[in-house]
């Protein structure tokens, strides 16, 4: 390939990649409320973000649904990668299968799926509903990544130390647990992202009395274009950025 | 291990313990400035959760299938009230409760969908009407729902994504009644409607004042309070009440029958029934008040209005919308498959 | 804990988890897919493929078709605007790969959500393309962008273009180059290398990559919401209309139960191509 046209090529895709959410950020900083113009630099945005108290409120429910599912499904998660790789039991593919396909499947087929568990077994709506949900589609992500990390470790640290006459446990514990920390911490950073973006299956399986951020930003999004949700998508991705970078370096040795 | 699950516990703890005294509301999209529920929270040490909804229909199955309480207050319009009403889904109003009943115009209470209104309160009322960006279109070319069915508009029209709102507009251009439940009529409504699907460019109805303010639609059917709005950011928006008729849609404000803060609903309601509390809504959304005593408080140029507040002469042509009974399945079935894009 | 308590903790805790949270609600939504409404649209106890047959109707029919033109042609699209970019990703210089690739995942990550409101945003009558096109005279109108299929289009494309990129790269980057170089010197043209060798070697990728965009272009029923028309309604809108507004729970089931099939089908279509192939490769 031209060299010229490579590079142009890729600057281009890159471009398309970007230019819509640098627009956003630029204008999250814009002093006016409809115009594309540029007027003046503003803060105001912001500061008419942080007196939202609803605003507020619900992200603290995002942080903490995130926070809860993410531990939640990485524990699972975890729990089911070496259970899968240690033992052999009856259903064992199953289980495997199980995990694949829910990461497949489309989310609004787990979304409607929840939604008539609930409903069949008079579950209310509300933070345990989107945190087990949270948790569900979160957990088979840590699995898979967890059940890579540990294919490719020396099983013969886990015989070793069985032979010297470590229970299950203890190995867990004492050798594969510090081993599969980055993996798991990775899969922590990315359930959490997961939870904080999600709105196809919280949409499904929320209720007023509980709402989260993702669903606050639909119902801003649906009501059009808005400095102040410029200015709140901007805060979004720069923590998002934070999560990836810090995700990324965990798993700087093996591509995601 | 230990101290992880402490800490867990604890976090659950602060959940369940926070929600002590709360009223949960569901409402119409940008239905109420947040100020007013911070003055709320403020008064009465009440939290409000909040969260919205776009039409009659999502409310509908939300309430039907919520068997806990997940709300307290909703607001349908005056036909889903009845229908609810009905099927024994609300919770009657206990009016020794609500101190500033009375400020409310008689014009609005005792309509046939609530007798007595034995569930619900009056909230705030709007009329469908024709919204305009003069820029565009020339606004003398539409006085009627029928013009919208001209060519000229092809792929241009926003239609509000509410099936009363969209059959309305059909029965009153074939110049049949609004709440018919002949299904030959209704019939008869959805090949108008199919007729009119080239034009539309869009079924919504939370983005109505954003779409009209930055010209992303310049014509189509909408609410006046959306209008209003509008029209306030972008001079070149109009509203057209049309020759045949139009519909002036009631929400109300009711509460479900398993709702779990029936006491603080009513805190809530009588809250958002004081005249210098309601009248600060109008201004904001657009949406006109049924509270006599806010409207007088309101600035003239706000009360005369003649898109929040058509004139008496075209009042006349207003018509209330009714539940429809065993015809809104009918109804249902015509309007999904308009949506899906059916012939 | 002795080993056998802990294999017993272990396996009973994953198992009942996607037992009650994965396993019995997809079931309920197949069985529920068979299941009839009474007129007070409450789903009752009998069995009929009533659901099923209504689904084969014209009018859904558009619905799939629609569907599936739009979400395959945006596979595509994605597909061709990727390939010859996490070609030129995975074969660059070492020193620069990391920080490109590092640009990719940052998009795979960022919320959709906020992904498609930013495409709102740019398609306005009044956003910046508008806005560049007037000024420079190319237009003297402003192009009605938002609100048809021609802005969802856009935006899905845009949407899911990372989730091509990446399963594209993770594959391309484990590639020989050495083969094609052979192939070069023993004559073969670019198109046949292109053809013969490329194409196969990277299919797994390739695979991965439209089941990111296709599944997903179906059924993120936000997209078409914000920036589609009145005729822009996909399967995902279905759907959520099916729970949400029209009650009517049997027949939305029985559109989730054709998109698991959708699923399936190509799920089993990439790894009847790829045997042995770490399952686990689709991340």
């Amino acid at each position: 390939m031209n060299r010229t046209i490579k590079y142009s090529y890729q600057t281009l895709v890159y471009a398309f990649l970007y230019i819509p959410i640098i627009v956003i950020i630029i204008f999250s900083f814009n002093d006016t409320l409809r115009s594309l113009l540029w007027q003046s630099f503003t803060f105001k945005w912001y500061q008419e973000l942080i007196h939202d108290t609803d605003l507020l409120k619900v992200s603290w429910h995002s942080l903490v649904v995130g926070v809860l599912s993410a531990t939640f499904a990485s524990i699972l998660g975890t729990l089911t990668a070496i259970g899968l790789h240690r033992y052999r039991f009856p259903g064992r593919k199953t289980m495997h299968g199980l995990i694949l396909f829910l990461i497949i499947v489309p989310d609004i087929v787990l979304a409607v799926a929840l939604l008539m568990l609930y409903n069949f077994f008079n579950f209310p709506l509300g933070f345990w509903s989107i945190f087990v949900a949270h948790t569900s589609f979160c957990m088979p992500f840590v699995a898979v990544m967890v059940l890579s990390r540990i294919k490719n470790l020396d099983s013969e640290l886990v015989e070793a130390a069985k032979d010297l006459g470590a229970s299950d446990s203890t190995i867990l514990r004492q050798i594969l647990l510090p081993l599969l920390l980055p993996a798991i911490l990775a899969g922590w950073l990315i359930s959490f992202t997961l939870s904080l973006d999600d709105v196809m299956i919280s949409f499904f399986v929320s209720s007023p009395a509980f709402q989260i951020l993702p669903l606050k930003i639909y119902s801003m999004a649906r009501l059009g274009a808005s400095p102040e949700l410029n200015a709140l998508c901007t805060i979004i991705l720069a923590i998002t950025l934070v999560l990836i970078l810090a995700a990324h370096s965990f798993m700087r040795k093996k591509s995601i | 291990m230990k101290r992880i699950f402490l800490l867990f516990s604890l976090f659950f703890c602060a959940f369940a313990l926070a929600d002590t005294k709360v009223v949960n509301v569901y409402n119409w999209s940008d239905f109420l400035p947040p100020h007013l529920i911070k003055q709320f929270e403020k008064e009465t040490g009440i939290t409000v959760n909040y969260a919205e909804f776009d039409n009659n229909e999502t409310l509908y199955t939300k309430i039907k299938h919520s068997k806990h309480g997940d709300y307290d207050i909703i607001t349908p319009s005056s036909y889903m009230v009845d229908r609810m009403r009905q099927e024994g889904l609300l919770h009657p109003i206990d009016k020794t409760l609500l101190t500033n009943w009375h400020h409310l115009d008689s014009f609005f209470l005792n309509r046939d969908y609530d007798p007595d209104n034995k569930y619900s309160v009056p909230y705030l009322w709007s009329s469908t009407g024709i919204a305009v960006n003069t820029l565009y279109h020339n606004p003398k070319e539409i006085t009627k729902f029928a013009d919208l069915w001209q060519p000229q508009y092809h792929h241009q029209l926003l239609a509000l994504d509410d099936l009363r709102d969209c059959f309305t507009i059909a029965l009153l251009k074939l110049g049949d009644d609004i709440n018919s439940v002949n299904p030959d009529t209704i019939k008869e409504a959805y090949r108008a409607l199919i007729d009119l699907m080239p034009n539309i460019r869009v079924f919504n109805s939370s983005a109505v004042a954003n779409m009209f303010i930055d010209e992303d639609i310049t014509v189509g059917f909408a609410w006046g309070g959306d209008t209003f709005l509008a029209s306030r950011e972008n001079p070149h928006i109009t509203f057209i009440y049309p020759q045949e008729g139009f519909q002036i849609s009631l929400d109300c404000l009711v509460i479900p029958t398993n709702a779990q803060h029936v006491k603080e609903a009513h805190q809530f309601i009588n809250f958002l029934l004081r005249p210098e509390i309601i009248s600060q809504i109008p201004p904001r959304i657009g949406y006109a008040t049924p509270n006599k005593t806010a409207n007088l408080s309101l600035p003239a140029d706000l009360r005369h209005n003649p898109i929040i507040n058509p004139s008496p002469q075209v009042l006349k042509r207003a018509k209330f919308q009714r539940d429809l009974g065993t015809a809104n399945r009918i109804y249902e079935r015509y309007w999904e498959r308009l949506k899906i894009g059916a012939d | 804990m002795n080993d056998r308590q802990f294999r017993f903790f272990t396996l009973s805790i994953s198992w009942t988890w996607l037992t009650v949270f994965a396993l019995v609600p997809t079931l309920m939504v197949i069985i529920t897919s068979f299941l009839e409404t009474n007129t007070t649209q409450n789903i009752t106890a009998h069995f009929t493929l009533e659901n099923y047959a209504e689904l084969v109707d014209v009018a859904y029919l558009k619905i799939f078709l629609r569907s599936l033109l739009i979400a395959g042609s945006c596979t595509l699209l994605c597909l061709i605007v990727s390939y010859p970019f996490a070609y030129g990703i995975s074969h660059s210089s070492l020193r620069y790969r990391s920080i490109l690739l590092l640009l990719v995942i940052i998009p795979f990550w960022t919320s959709s959500l906020i992904r498609t409101y930013a495409i709102m945003t740019i398609l306005k009558t009044k956003g910046i393309i508008n806005t560049i096109l007037l000024s420079l005279g190319i237009i003297h109108q402003p192009l009605q962008l938002l609100y048809t299929n021609i802005a969802l289009f856009i935006g899905l494309t845009y949407t899911l273009l990372p989730f091509m990129l990446l399963p594209l790269y993770a594959n391309m980057e484990k590639m020989d180059l050495t083969l094609i170089d052979a192939a070069r010197d023993l004559g073969a043209s670019k198109l046949t290398v292109l053809r013969k060798i490329l194409i196969p070697i990277t299919m797994p990728g390739i695979l991965a990559g439209s089941m990111m965009v296709f599944l997903p272009a179906m059924t993120l029923f936000y997209i078409p919401n914000l920036l589609g028309g009145a005729k822009s309604m996909l399967l995902g809108n279905l759907i959520q209309e099916q729970f949400l507004s029209a009650n009517n729970w049997p027949l939305g089931a029985a559109s989730s139960v054709l998109l698991i099939i959708f699923m399936l089908l190509l799920a089993h279509w990439y790894w009847q191509r790829n045997p042995d192939s770490d399952r686990t490769e689709l991340l």
